[in-house]
């Protein structure tokens, strides 16, 4: 695939409807860069390798690698509270306050709500502002108990290196990371994006979004617009120096996910930790309003692999050209996405039933034409962007389930799983779900 | 009209990188685009890419308080302070809103002042003013004022109850029906969007954008040049929109276009007077000009003819583009004469340069006019802000015009730059180049 690459990527944006992507890869030292497409149907630009993309929660990996940057500094450790860098701190519950630590931010464990999306302006103050309003979060799960996806966590990370640094965090971005890896196309606000090729994402639909991008508040946890070739010298420098001292400290398991089947079987630092064909790789994906990235790292090979898209199935996308790219540079099989056995499974689901809900989304498994329903609705700020959607649900065993929307070739995964105080929870899109009735 | 023509050809000769014409005459919309909106992505420009439009802004930002006067919500000739009375200088004066709107003020207009990307941004503005030093009385002359533009923006926030941006969008773009439009960044990237050029080798502007803060005075807003001209055939039209919604009403535009203030300037290519917002050049037109760093708007309305043209390019020697583009199409859409620009003369007149000579000094630069074979030598010395923006000292020849008016000998981008003296007594009291330079 590699040699054709121009010629394939062009073939699976059109089998996968994505108006534009680009990649970028390192291997055997080597850089590659193709792209296909357009970056904005509205406007017919052509997407070329020095567009930037936005990487969404990618980010998270770098505001990680700023944080371990301090802590190299000897200014804070992973197990610091984080009450103590960041006195002004508060969650709904006082013991959490007192006792979280960076290390439950950077791996997801904190149970801290995850999904609060509120903007808190444009302005340098935004980030401050947001880990003020952070004071009513409630928890998903017990303090260190599992592991749910927790964008809010990043932020109030990102607050602590605003703090140490003295600096906004875009400010200590540029300082820590851009600049000390020559990144020429990497940028975290929209003016600065203005200066290259920029793309825009795009809806359902495969019409433009009806904004470019989201709220200055969550940077720390989303917000750099790159060209693939900087996220993969990012990614390169996680395995030959530039940034860290000690950077496979991030490829340490922390948690393992309750749900392997999604993103990987375990989180690190920052990272997410999965194992393809005996070899560690080391990843994060990343989604916006339309537009998302994958970056892949294997340190047994040395390869680096960013795919970025804006729009169509983007997800599957970037998987079928993982599938096609590893297996062709390191005979590596990327793990198939999980589907529907074979044979139809039996599974007694009469505990499944019922209402799962956390601070921003309401899961509702029923019976529903003598199969499992699953019920998603936001109830947050972003409510209004997403319509409720309802999934047939077959069992793969006991506690998985799979289901997909009607039209995608992305199959949603479900694990339910219990915690040892009895809660039952789902763990679906990355995040843990108790069940409430 | 061959516009496409005339503009590719007028950009190459020039070393324009992009740019883009709309023309409403003869009851019909003509466009063209040419090159790139951007050099180092080659993206290619389309009659619908968006341009910063710099000061043409102002026009825009007069007629939101124009709206707050016919809603009864402002009053011309009412001190600033009754509508923010956070408002203040380093000196007590009572400035009204009409002195801000004509550029009257008298106190210092070029603050560039950053106060970030916030929502705040226009109070931090109104704040830091308060540093502001005197160039002249109110109402006693013309001097060019940004700082009193982003003083109206301000306005138009506090008495609304929105942001300056907010009230564009709601007041202005919607009805009007203006869609190629961008006051953020955020916007700006969802449209072909237009990066400036500067320097001999006409490279990309480090910054895409100036800062917030003097959003209301030009610093941010972008447009296809389509929607300037949407802008003025509904002030052509007594305030109607296209689809006939009202935006202002129509004894508003007649005021908007009436003179208030005199521009000691050389007449022709430059405006003589100002009305509300509104340029009004001595030829019939009215409108406005813009700039940000390499990027430059030509905005003309001219009634009778019902002809409105604006064009925006992003770097070159736009003088030619005026030249070779916009003149000849004003005169013969216009059937006027329209007055080209300023040249100086083959054999200038002798001038006794004693009234003149001098040092004038301004908060942002002083000049130093000195007696010179043939005309004046005039240097500029830039101040601290003038030099962190790159500038340095510089001694321009200058020849006589007429009257106080004099040209400068050699063409700067294209364009022989001019200066007028405001002579009391029998001496230059003031140099003026737009800004009113008061003797020192």
């Amino acid at each position: 695939m590699a040699g054709a690459m121009g010629q394939r990527l062009a073939e699976l944006i059109a089998k996968y409807e994505v108006p534009g992507a680009a990649l970028a890869y390192l291997h055997n030292g080597e850089l590659h860069e193709y792209a296909a497409g357009v970056l904005h149907r509205g406007t017919g630009v052509e997407t070329t390798t020095d567009s930037l993309f936005q990487i969404g929660s990618v980010t998270k990996v770098w505001t990680a690698t700023l944080l371990m940057q301090l802590a190299e500094r000897g200014l804070l450790t992973l197990d610091t509270p984080v009450a103590e860098l960041l006195p002004e701190f508060k969650v709904a519950d006082a013991e959490v306050t007192k006792t979280v630590t960076v290390r439950h931010l950077l791996s997801h464990t904190s149970g801290i709500d995850g999904d609060l999306f509120l903007d808190t302006g444009r302005g340098d103050d935004c980030v401050e502002k947001y880990v003020a309003a952070c004071a009513g979060l409630p928890q998903n799960h017990p303090l260190g108990a599992t592991q749910s996806y927790c964008n809010s966590g990043f932020i109030v990370a990102g607050r602590i290196v605003e703090k140490l640094t003295g600096k906004t965090w875009d400010e200590a971005l540029r300082e820590q990371i851009f600049e000390p890896l020559g990144l020429t196309h990497a940028v975290t606000l929209p003016e600065e994006a203005l200066r290259f090729r920029a793309a825009m994402g795009h809806m359902g639909g495969g019409e433009p979004a009806p904004v470019w991008g989201l709220m200055r508040s969550c940077g720390p946890a989303g917000l750099i617009s790159a060209r693939p070739a900087d996220v993969v010298a990012f990614g390169r420098a996680h395995l030959e120096g530039g940034l860290l001292e000690n950077p496979q400290v991030m490829w340490e398991p922390q948690v393992a996910i309750p749900n392997p089947y999604t993103l990987g079987a375990h989180w690190g630092v920052g990272w997410i930790l999965d194992e393809w064909s005996g070899q560690k790789v080391v990843s994060h994906g990343g989604n916006t309003i339309g537009q998302h990235a994958m970056l892949w790292v294997v340190p047994g090979t040395g390869t680096v692999v960013c795919v970025v898209a804006n729009g169509g199935h983007s997800g599957a996308f970037t998987h079928a050209v993982a599938t096609e790219l590893f297996a062709e540079l390191d005979g590596l099989e990327v793990p198939p996405t999980l589907g529907p056995p074979a044979q139809p499974v039996e599974v007694d689901v009469t505990r499944y039933l019922g209402v799962y809900e956390r601070a921003g989304a309401r899961l509702t498994i029923s019976l529903k034409d003598g199969g499992l329903s699953l019920l998603m609705e936001s109830t947050g700020e972003l409510a209004g962007l997403d319509q409720p959607e309802e999934i047939p649900l077959v069992a793969v065993d006991d506690v998985t389930f799979v289901g997909r929307r009607p039209g995608d070739p992305d199959w949603l995964s479900a694990v339910f799983f219990e915690l040892p105080d009895g809660t039952l929870y789902v763990h679906a899109g990355a995040r843990a779900t108790p069940k409430v009735s | 009209m061959d516009l496409q023509k005339r503009l590719d050809e007028a950009a190459a000769k020039h070393g324009v990188p992009g740019a883009a014409i709309a023309v409403w005459a003869g009851g019909e919309l003509h466009e063209a685009a040419t090159g790139v909106v951007n050099k180092n992505t080659g993206v290619e420009t389309t009659p619908d890419s968006v341009f910063q439009v710099g000061s043409t802004t102002k026009v825009w930002t007069a007629a939101l308080i124009m709206q707050l006067v016919e809603e009864g919500k402002v009053e011309l000739d009412r001190p600033v302070t009754d509508y923010l009375p956070e408002f203040g200088l380093a000196y007590e004066a009572e400035i009204t809103v009409r002195h801000l709107l004509t550029h009257t003020g008298g106190f210092d207009g070029d603050l560039f002042e950053d106060t970030g990307r916030g929502d705040d941004c226009l109070d931090k503005y109104v704040a830091y003013l308060h540093g502001t030093t005197k160039v002249h009385e109110p109402g006693a002359l013309f001097s060019y004022c940004n700082s009193g533009f982003a003083v109206l923006g301000a306005i138009v926030a506090k008495v609304r109850g929105v942001t300056w941006e907010e009230a564009m969008a709601e007041h202005l773009f919607k009805p009007l029906g203006a869609t190629q439009t961008a006051l953020f960044g955020e916007e700006a990237v969802l449209f072909r969007a237009s990066a400036g050029h500067i320097g001999p080798d006409q490279v990309v502007y480090p910054k895409w954008q100036m800062p917030r803060s003097n959003g209301p005075a030009g610093s941010t807003m972008c447009l296809a040049p389509r929607e300037l001209v949407r802008f003025g055939r509904m002030a052509l039209a007594g305030g109607l929109a296209e689809d006939g919604t009202r935006v202002l009403a129509e004894r508003t535009l007649a005021d908007m276009r009436t003179p208030q203030t005199e521009v000691p300037t050389v007449p022709g290519m430059l405006a003589t007077a100002w009305g509300l917002g509104f340029e009004l050049f001595d030829w019939g037109a009215f409108g406005h000009d813009g700039g940000t760093p390499g990027q430059s708007t030509l905005w003309r309305i001219v009634p009778g003819s019902d002809v409105v043209l604006a064009m925006s390019a992003n770097g070159g020697a736009v003088a030619g583009l005026i030249e070779d583009v916009v003149l000849p199409v004003l005169r013969e859409t216009t059937g006027i004469d329209v007055p080209g620009l300023p040249l100086p003369p083959a054999s200038p007149s002798a001038v006794d340069a004693a009234p003149y000579a001098g040092t004038f000094t301004g908060p942002v630069m002083s000049l130093e006019v000195a007696g010179a074979d043939g005309g004046l030598d005039i240097t500029e010395i830039p101040g601290e802000f003038m030099a962190s923006m790159g500038a340095t000292r510089k001694t321009t020849r200058y020849v006589h015009l007429s009257d106080d008016h004099f040209v400068a000998a050699e063409a700067d981008g294209g364009m022989h730059a001019t200066v007028t003296f405001v002579m009391r007594d029998g001496v230059a009291a003031y140099l003026h180049n737009s800004r009113a330079v008061p003797r020192a």
